[in-house]
């Protein structure tokens, strides 16, 4: 077991150092020479010289890579012009407003999107099963932030019955107000966010269960005489997650891009605002240190769904 | 089969545009912000230019990104996958790492940062977005390949003397396209998703009108304008719908192991 983990630990290092060196080469790619930049249009050749070796751009690339690297292992993300703040302190401070978000959507469309695969796997022969397919498609497609707009358009703005924008409203509210605020404020955003990932896991769930329903161990539970509940949920379920989860740790980074548009449609304060408003700015610090984070996080939920994978599927371990 | 035809109509409604509407797409100075209404059936937007047109040519220029996208990333993702399938060993490793440097990094921001850093040009858009779309396509390639690799027609191949390119390409490769196709169609969803998501943030070719750019320049309007935001919309999830029901359509034909006994 510690074996598994041990080298799927290791295979995730290269794939971080991946990321960092792929950051850095983007970085490098940009047009323009920052030292000119910062040394302002009236310095001299001696002053750019100068601030080109104190700021160690005049090493060789593979330098300047070894120094990026500790600066990154220090926390030193590089600082934000248009923010005037250090990058990491940034994110850092918007992270908890998406992990709000994105935390309420994931757990409400795995639990309903698990169903509804669930659903429509065991009741094939019914009508609802080419609509519900239909339905799903449809709901697969929609770009995030247009539905996010109609949302938007239909029930803040025409029916007043939610706010519009924001994570609360201006009037500062504590207390139990101030959550129920934020429930509000929250219900639109997640229903954009839900209706997207539910059609996903929907999909997702009903391919993974109809393959388990058509093997052996399912046929021998029936026969057994178990209810087909304790069937349905008990048996075959668990190995039809397996994969999902698999599948949606691969997929996460595509899901990342769906909220943060719609984190910038609702004008909520979060990561995906905050990388609306940098490239908007072209805040190369901060879209750098976004993208940084953002992919080793994606790393790090990959590894962590391997390791469960091996530990609920002791078939996985051996390989 | 039902996302063929709409796939079909629109193809035909973006190639015909000229023909179906009057308007220069870009030429402003018309009247501002009006509701549908005959002559102008979607209504105008902020600068005066008839949506209508926008969408139809708007249309073009989405399904064309969508497309070619998506061919780069598959043509990117069948060489990747099958020479990481057929030569195994060392090859398969490395290009397996890379496949999963890019499929786990978050597309979005290094879409965002590719674009912002190289230009924002149709040509730029386009191959970024094929590039970064190939690995579903290599690992599906890649298992095609390392469960036909040792078929007897493959033996017979090499025995008479068949060079690696030879047998990839003209005995492995043919029989191994059914899923590429599948994978293809839903593509082309994806990459038409992606470049409405960079318009959305700003960085769509500024000189070429897509669905996505009108979503963007349609969001400070939407107080006032509702139509500036619903018909580009309605259109793009139109082309994507159509495009997942393809993929699914041919799913169901090509892989009768996902349908339901």
């Amino acid at each position: 077991m510690s074996r598994y983990w041990g080298r799927r630990l290791l295979q995730a290092v290269p794939l971080s150092l991946g990321v960092v060196v792929l950051t850095f080469v983007l970085i490098h790619t940009a047009p323009g020479d920052p030292v000119a930049t910062l040394a302002g249009e009236q310095s001299t050749a001696q002053y750019q010289t100068q601030l080109r070796h104190d700021l160690g751009l005049d090493r060789p690339l593979y330098v300047q890579l070894v120094r990026y690297v500790a600066a990154i292992f220090r926390g030193n993300l590089g600082y934000s012009f248009t923010f005037g703040q250090p990058v990491l302190a940034l994110i850092l401070a918007r992270t908890p407003a998406t992990l709000l978000l994105m935390g309420t959507a994931l757990v409400i469309s795995t639990i309903l999107g698990v169903a509804l695969g669930v659903e429509t796997a065991t009741h094939v022969r019914s009508p609802w099963w080419n609509l519900a397919s239909v339905a799903a498609a449809i709901a697969y497609s929609l770009p995030a932030f247009w539905v996010g707009e109609i949302l938007i358009l239909i029930f803040a703005v025409q029916f007043r019955w939610l706010p519009i924008v924001g994570m609360t409203s201006l009037g500062g509210y504590s207390g139990l107000a101030h959550w129920l605020d934020l429930g509000r404020h929250l219900v639109l955003p997640t229903l954009t966010l839900v209706s997207f990932n539910l059609a996903l896991f929907a999909r997702l769930t009903r391919a993974s269960m109809l393959e388990v329903l058509a093997q052996e161990y399912v046929v021998v539970a029936r026969a057994k005489g178990l209810t087909p509940r304790n069937v349905i949920y008990k048996h075959a379920l668990r190995s039809a997650l397996l994969p999902v989860i698999t599948i949606v740790g691969l997929n996460l980074g595509t899901m990342l891009a769906g909220f943060v548009l719609v984190e910038t449609v609702f004008g909520w304060p979060g990561l995906g605002r905050l990388t609306f408003d940098a490239v908007g700015a072209r805040d190369y610090p901060v879209i750098s240190g976004l993208f940084l984070l953002t992919s080793e996080a994606v790393i790090a939920a990959n590894l962590l769904t391997d390791l469960l994978y091996g530990i609920v599927d002791p078939r996985v371990r051996y390989e | 089969m039902l996302g063929g035809s709409i796939v079909a109509l629109l193809a035909l409604a973006a190639l015909c545009a000229p023909l179906l509407t009057p308007y220069d797409p870009l030429r402003r100075g018309g009247l501002a912000l009006l509701t549908p209404r005959v002559g102008h059936w979607f209504g105008t937007d902020d600068l005066g230019r008839d949506t209508f047109t926008q969408v139809v040519y708007g249309m073009r220029v989405s399904l064309m990104i969508g497309i070619t996208s998506a061919a780069t990333a598959v043509v990117i993702g069948v060489l990747v996958g099958a020479c990481a399938g057929y030569f195994g060993g060392a090859a398969d490793d490395v290009l397996m790492r890379l496949t999963e440097l890019f499929q786990v990094v978050p597309r979005i921001f290094l879409l965002i940062l590719m674009v912002a850093l190289l230009g924002q040009r149709l040509v730029v858009i386009t191959a970024a977005i094929g590039v970064l779309s190939w690995p579903g396509t290599a690992r599906l390639v890649r298992a095609e390949f390392l469960s036909r690799r040792e078929a007897e027609y493959v033996m017979a191949a090499r025995a008479i003397g068949a060079g690696a390119a030879r047998i990839i390409f003209r005995q492995i490769l043919p029989n191994s396209l059914a899923p590429v196709v599948v994978n293809g169609s839903l593509l082309v969803g994806g990459a038409i998703l992606l470049e409405a998501g960079l318009a959305f943030f700003g960085l769509g070719d500024q000189n070429i009108i897509s669905l996505g750019q009108m979503i963007y320049a349609a969001f400070p309007l939407m107080r006032d304008a509702w139509w500036a935001s619903l018909f580009p919309g309605l259109f793009l999830s139109l082309i994507v719908v159509a495009f997942n029901l393809v993929g699914d359509g041919l799913n169901e034909i090509l892989n009768p192991r996902a349908l339901p006994r």
